[in-house]
């Protein structure tokens, strides 16, 4: 009887934990999260915060799921160590857990630039079903909000924070809209739909000092811009979760290195999601597969290969953003649209 | 010494005997050669083993905890000397080394940061001593004046010969000077230890260029030995087209130019090749150069890159970029730099180094626009001006035995990186000095100093509650005070006294000792119980190497097998909860130092 181990508790593990247990009747099957909210959602974090919405709504599969399906659900235990030498994984509470076969799709966390860090104390983070809660409960008390980089979350806490009357400003990162790099024309089509829909945008500078201010915080650029404002929210980017496989010989750079077969370095060990890092031909570059769909894909797929597939993994088909009636591609996600909602 | 303890002894030579008598005599201090003590000294203090100039860390940091940064700044130089230089921009083999670092103790210490310490905080004029030999009549002249010429000419100065030093720069310090930014070492720091090494009487020539202003074959005539000591001035090239076009440098020469003063136009993107310290210190320098973007691009992946991440951190911090997995190809322009065309790599093998290769995937080239390209991918030594008549390996370097570093031509020796291609400072200020040394006893035709271990009586010098104190950060500028006046004042600040105290006391002192008396010992393993780590074991035996150091204890759990209780001193934190709890005061402390010592003379017979 094989045993199934995969790390990480969000829709490619869940995703994974399905497709292994279709394939595979009587296979022992562990998902291991370090998270202790069941799997939820995500891009629904935003409304959530910002509306009356309840987080139980959020929440994708009840503990009568995986009992279901004979899943081994372990909640609140990340993983330290994981070593392919001898198929095994360690715990933060030191219990070591061996397996046939192992997945690893660890997700992301937020990225914060180094520049940044110096404020790291000041800026909130908005990655986890934790910090969504923790929004809420702040809620009340914002009416400005600060958000700091440029990526899909920040746009979804832009459509979810201005129909509740927020007031929003954008320091835009000056080349990136994560992970992708801007053009200065791309850069300043989306200042002006974003600016539309009544976001004050700063481009072309960067963040040079956060500090507490009449009970707030004013941030400051190196353009001179004196931001006095409620909140100050990180939207850098997500970057995968991989500190707990640093001494497992694991090949990585930004993200699991894996084949198209999603196969990392190491035998027997698979990566998918948000932490696994491929070369796609088409883009002539490497990706880690951020998004709720490559994780969905790339979920199902992973775990078809390690019954014994041997697919390879595609390339998405991109994602479409409109705000101000402009379009703007993405990846690994399905788009949405600010102006349905404003 | 009780009999009980030849539990300890690896054999029954005369000479091992003959120590154990000496030590027989009740001395609160004595010296060895002992190899087994030696050995003990590499087996147990893994920062000094890991210091290529063997520093005493251990005693520099205990004497940083008592407030004597004089005497702490000493213990540096003695060995190192450049504390204030080194504890700037060392690259710190020590702390990856440091016991407190090992799994499950935390993190090391910051050696580096508190040696700094020991040279910002130590009071104004404090007193420098230096063990004088005698005038030897002898001559010797180095040529280079950087870590490692440097660390020649001062132990030759030290034993007595007249030193005269070339160099082919405007300033002595070599790498020091041209190769390191100001902003990571300030010059007036460099000059005042450089100035305290050519106050021995060393004769420093500058603009004075070994080969081109002063013939070799004049040298060896002139004197009675001459090192080599000219590091690396010849840059590795990448053959590609356009490597030719202006806005195109070598790390080396870009950082020579900064530091010579000249303000370089680097445009708006700047693309450094390689994942070194200097690409490293190119890319910040670009942005002080007014670059909005500086992307360090390497072959492999950031986390093998033989750099410190503090110093990836720094160049992040600064709103560098980092990227992995491209291979350049080609500068792009028509008269000078536009732009660069790079293919990305799978992630190859281990290279010699221990950084990632890449390997270029077929068909993935792409451009992007540059103001300028700095090819940061090492250097090598520049021999053209020895000449026939030294042997040299296959790529044309002069070679020397590895025992004497003389070259086949007697009395010419090389040093540092000359010699081992590029290395760090503080493996080519080692260097210097073991090649000052060889040249010596050539010289003199006798070995005049040597290695010994000092042991001292010791007690607990450490609480247990040090154990607990976090890493002390040293501030930094804050990212946007950087580019304030030139842009070149110095990013790290170094510790105050106070976060220095808090600091020293997380050191766990490795130099101490601790022994279990088994003639004294009960067996009661109270020690055993309140050991915090697994430090105290039932022995059936002690392990040894070939050369007679200690090697290790042969644990047994059966207790009919056990000889001692004996304490690994590898394991042990030096907490002193086994002294503390001892009924019988079984166990001793014994502070063991490495110091260099005055050969004695051979009795005339």
């Amino acid at each position: 009887m094989e045993h199934y181990v995969i790390i990480g508790g969000g829709t490619a593990g869940n995703v994974a934990a399905e497709t292994l247990r279709q394939g595979d009747a009587q296979a022992r099957v562990t998902l291991i999260s370090a998270d202790p909210t069941h799997y939820v959602y995500r891009h629904r974090l935003a409304d959530f915060a910002a509306t009356e919405e309840s987080f139980d709504s959020l929440i994708v599969h009840d503990p009568k799921w995986y009992e279901d399906r004979k899943v081994q659900l372990r909640l609140a235990q990340p993983v330290v160590q994981v070593r392919p030498s001898d198929k095994s994984i360690l715990l933060a509470h030191r219990e070591r857990i061996t397996y046939d076969k192992l997945l690893i799709c660890s997700g992301e966390r937020h990225r914060l630039p180094e520049y940044l860090s110096p404020f790291d104390k000041f800026i909130n983070k908005f990655s986890s079903g934790r910090d969504a809660i923790m929004l809420k409960a702040r809620m009340d008390r914002i009416e400005h909000v600060t958000l700091l980089g440029g990526d899909s979350i920040g746009l979804q806490l832009i459509s979810a924070l201005l129909p509740a009357g927020k007031k929003v400003t954008l320091v835009m990162d000056e080349y990136r809209f994560w992970p992708f790099e801007f053009d200065d024309k791309q850069k300043d089509r989306m200042a002006e739909a974003l600016s539309k829909k009544g976001v004050q945008v700063l481009k072309d500078d960067f963040v040079t000092d956060v500090q507490k201010q009449n009970g707030g915080l004013l941030v400051k650029t190196r353009g001179g811009a004196r931001i006095a404002t409620d909140e100050a929210i990180l939207c850098s980017g997500m970057v995968p979760s991989l500190e707990f496989l640093a001494d497992s010989g694991i090949d990585m750079q930004e993200g699991v290195l894996v084949n198209e077969r999603l196969e990392t370095s190491a035998g027997q060990v698979w990566a998918a999601g948000g932490c696994a890092q491929i070369y796609h031909p088409e883009l002539n570059d490497y990706r880690c597969s951020t998004g709720y769909v490559n994780a969905l894909v790339q979920g199902e797929l992973a775990a078809r290969n390690m019954m014994g597939a041997l697919e390879n993994a595609p390339l998405c088909e991109p994602g479409k953003f409109r705000i101000s009636g402009e379009e703007f591609t993405t990846y690994g996600w399905k788009g949405f649209s600010l102006d349905e909602k404003n | 010494m009780t009999k009980e303890k030849r539990l300890y002894l690896p054999s029954e030579s005369e000479d091992f005997q003959a120590t154990i008598r000496a030590r027989q005599v009740e001395q609160d201090v004595y010296f060895s050669t002992d190899p087994r003590d030696l050995g003990w000294i590499a087996e147990n203090i893994p920062c000094q083993a890991a210091c290529p100039a063997l520093t005493n860390v251990p005693g520099y940091i205990r004497t940083i905890f008592e407030e004597r940064y004089g005497r702490s700044y000493e213990l540096n130089r003695f060995v190192n000397l450049l504390p204030g230089v080194l504890g700037r921009i060392c690259s710190r083999p020590c702390e990856p080394a440091c016991r407190h670092g090992w799994e499950g103790n935390g993190e090391p210490v910051a050696i580096c940061r508190l040696k700094r310490s020991a040279a910002d905080l130590k009071p104004l004029g404090h007193r420098i001593t230096e063990e004088m030999f005698g005038p030897s009549g002898k001559s010797v002249a180095v040529v280079g004046s950087g870590p490692a010429g440097l660390g020649a000419a001062h132990d030759l100065a030290i034993l007595g010969h007249k030193v005269v030093m070339f160099e082919s720069l405007a300033e002595p310090g070599g790498m020091l000077r041209y190769g390191i930014p100001a902003f990571r070492l300030p010059r007036d720091v460099l000059a005042t230890e450089i100035g305290n090494l050519l106050r021995l009487g060393v004769d420093l020539h500058c603009n004075t260029r070994v080969g081109k202003d002063v013939d070799i074959e004049d040298l060896m005539k002139q004197h009675d030995a001459v090192i080599l000591a000219a590091g690396t001035l010849k840059p590795n090239r990448i053959k590609m087209p356009g490597a030719g076009l202006p806005g195109v440098y070598t790390g080396l020469e870009f950082m020579m130019r900064v530091n010579a003063g000249e303000k370089i136009a680097v445009g708006d993107v700047v693309h450094v090749i390689g994942g070194g310290y200097t690409a490293m210190d190119c890319a910040r320098t670009a942005m002080r150069l007014g670059a909005r973007r500086a992307i360090i691009n390497v072959l492999g992946t950031e986390d093998f890159l033989q750099v410190e991440k503090h110093e990836l951190f720094e160049v992040k911090l600064e709103r560098g970029e980092v990227r992995g997995l491209v291979s350049i190809q080609a500068v792009l322009g028509k008269d000078r730099v536009e732009g660069v065309r790079f293919k990305r790599n799978r992630l190859g093998g281990f290279l010699p180094n221990g950084e990632r290769d890449g390997i270029p995937i077929e068909g993935s080239d792409f451009e992007e626009p540059a103001g300028a390209v700095i090819l940061a991918i090492g250097q090598q030594p520049d021999a053209e001006f020895i000449g026939a008549g030294v042997n040299k390996s296959e790529r044309g370097r002069p070679t020397a035995d590895p025992k004497t570093f003389m070259t086949s031509r007697p009395g010419l020796f090389l040093a540092g990186d000359f010699m081992t291609g590029a290395a760090t400072i503080i493996k080519a200020i080692a260097s210097g000095r073991r090649t000052a040394w060889k040249a010596d006893e050539y010289m003199m035709g006798r070995q005049r100093k040597k290695l010994v271990t000092r042991h001292e009586k010791a007690g607990i010098l450490r609480e247990r509650s040090w154990d607990f104190i976090a890493r002390q950060e040293a501030p930094t500028l804050k990212p946007a005070e950087r580019g304030q006046g030139d842009g070149f004042g110095e990013v790290e600040q170094g510790y105050d006294s106070a976060p220095a105290r808090e600091e020293s006391k997380r050191c766990y002192l490795c130099y101490l000792k601790f022994e279990i008396d088994v003639g004294r010992c009960i067996y009661c393993r109270w020690c055993i119980d309140v050991a915090p780590k697994d430090c105290i074991k039932l022995a059936r035996g002690v392990k040894f190497k070939e050369d007679g150091s200690y090697a290790g204890i042969e644990a047994t759990e059966d207790w009919r097998e056990v000889a001692a209780i004996a304490i690994d001193n590898k394991e042990c934190i030096r907490c002193g909860a086994c002294l503390k709890i001892c009924p019988v005061q079984c166990i001793d402390v014994v502070k063991v130092e490495l110091i260099e010592q005055p050969v004695a003379e051979r009795p005339r017979r």
